[in-house]
Formats: structure tokens, C-alpha cells, sequence
């Protein structure tokens, strides 16, 4: 069951569903463009990926630090629920326009940033490590 | 108040996310099949929801806490950019159209059945 996992990656989730409501309160029109998911997703795509792949390394962080900040926290920040009813519901208006650029951009833009963070990551840990052999 | 109900929906949504991820993980495929299940159930409960307009409280616990927290769109991006990196790019092209194909679908479906 691995109770304690399922908490540490349930409080984490608490507040990154939290902080996702929040700001789609602040960006979200309620007819218009779904900006407040939009961003939501797009920092979620980037920071997903190069936090697993760079800063749990750097500062070692324990497995399940990086399960509850990765699976809980960003896991519940970014949505993809959201994303599909909130284009359907730009259909549902015949905002065709407005659908293809929110589909457009977060299909695209979600996979060019987590592949940015990815590459990233990678080359940090390599220039790290090379510093770290000079030493 | 609504702000807690958000939260306590998304910890379970994302504990529910977290369990399904622990199973499906002795099924060896390439193919990230929980996740990408786990977007396609709930972008169409979310379609249904949205059309049943249930109270507010109730659309925020359940729509925006526990189906946001159960679905994601990191975790899909990062498994997109991982199979890219690891030059699988035939299941890379199948994962990112059959997730947005179908998840726009089954929403649009969703969202008929609710009606």
C-alpha cells in the first residue's frame, strides 16, 4: 500500500491543485481563453523533467522527496482533464481560432519544454561532473 | 473554504494517480499505458461532470481537486521527452497524437453523455 508514500505524495498534491486553482482564477476567463491552464501546464512541462533529472540529483534529494514533488506536487499542479474539457467547451462556442492555438500550444510547447528541461538537465550534470573531475 | 476542497480533492486524485502508477508498473511496455489511461478516464469523467453542472462546491472538489489531481500534463510531456531521448520515436508519435486524439475525443464524448 505504501501508506506513508501515499501522504507525502497526497500533501504535496494538496498544494500544487491549490496553487493551480488559484491561478486560474486570476488568468481564466470563464468564456473566453483558458490562459490560467495554459500556463499552469506549461511551467509544470518544464519543471517537471528538470527537476527530476537535475536538482533531485544535485542536492540528493531522498526518493521519496522527489516522489511527493514530482507525482504529488507537479502531478497535481498541471492538468490534462482540464485541458481537453476547456477545448471542448471552445468548440462548444465555435472559438475555432482560439481552439487551435490552445490546443496547438500546449501540444507543442508541452513537449519543446520538457525536451528543453531534459537537455538541460543533461548538460548541467555533465558540466558538474567535469568541474567536479578538475577538482 | 472552496480552496480546501480543491486541495483535499487533489491529494486524492493524486494519491488514486500514484496507486494506479505502482501497479501498472509490472507491466513492462514501453508505451506509458497508466498515464496515458489515467488522462483518457479523466478528461471524460470531467466532460461528464461539466455538462451534469452539479452544485459549485461539488464541481470544485470533484472537477477541479480530484480529477486535476488525478490527471496530469507534466508527467505526459516528460514521458513524451524521455522516449524522444531514448529514440523511440514511433511510440513517442503514437503516445502524443493518441493522447490529444482521443482526449479531445472522450471528452467531447463525456460531455454528451452528461447532457
Amino acid at each position: 500500500m505504501k501508506i506513508k508514500e501515499s501522504l507525502a505524495v497526497g500533501s504535496f498534491a494538496f498544494f500544487g491543485g491549490i496553487l493551480r486553482y488559484l491561478i486560474g482564477l486570476v488568468l481564466n476567463q470563464p468564456t473566453g481563453f483558458p490562459s490560467g491552464t495554459l500556463c499552469v501546464n506549461l511551467i509544470g512541462a518544464f519543471c517537471l523533467p528538470f527537476l527530476m533529472r537535475y536538482i533531485v540529483a544535485r542536492l540528493h534529494l531522498s526518493d521519496q522527496l522527489a516522489l511527493a514533488i514530482g507525482t504529488g506536487f507537479f502531478g497535481a499542479f498541471t492538468t490534462f482533464s482540464s485541458f481537453s474539457v476547456d477545448a471542448i467547451r471552445l468548440v462548444n462556442h465555435q472559438q475555432w481560432s482560439a481552439f487551435a492555438w490552445y490546443v496547438g500550444i500546449s501540444m507543442v510547447g508541452g513537449v519543446l519544454l520538457s525536451l528543453l528541461a531534459d537537455y538541460w538537465a543533461v548538460r548541467l550534470t555533465q558540466r558538474t561532473e567535469e568541474e567536479g573531475d578538475g577538482q | 473554504m472552496t480552496i480546501l476542497l480543491v486541495g483535499f480533492g487533489a491529494a486524492l486524485g493524486a494519491i488514486l494517480r500514484y496507486q494506479l502508477t505502482r501497479i501498472g508498473n509490472h507491466i513492462a511496455s514501453e508505451f506509458p499505458l497508466v498515464t496515458f489511461l489515467i488522462n483518457l478516464t479523466g478528461s471524460f469523467c470531467l466532460g461528464w461532470l461539466t455538462a451534469s453542472q452539479l452544485s459549485q462546491p461539488m464541481t470544485l472538489f470533484l472537477g477541479v481537486g480530484v480529477l486535476g489531481g488525478y490527471t496530469t500534463f507534466s508527467t505526459l510531456n516528460s514521458e513524451l521527452s524521455q522516449l524522444w531521448f531514448r529514440r523511440r520515436y514511433h511510440i513517442f508519435l503514437g503516445y502524443w497524437f493518441l493522447t490529444y486524439g482521443l482526449g479531445l475525443l472522450v471528452a467531447a464524448a463525456g460531455f454528451y453523455a452528461g447532457l
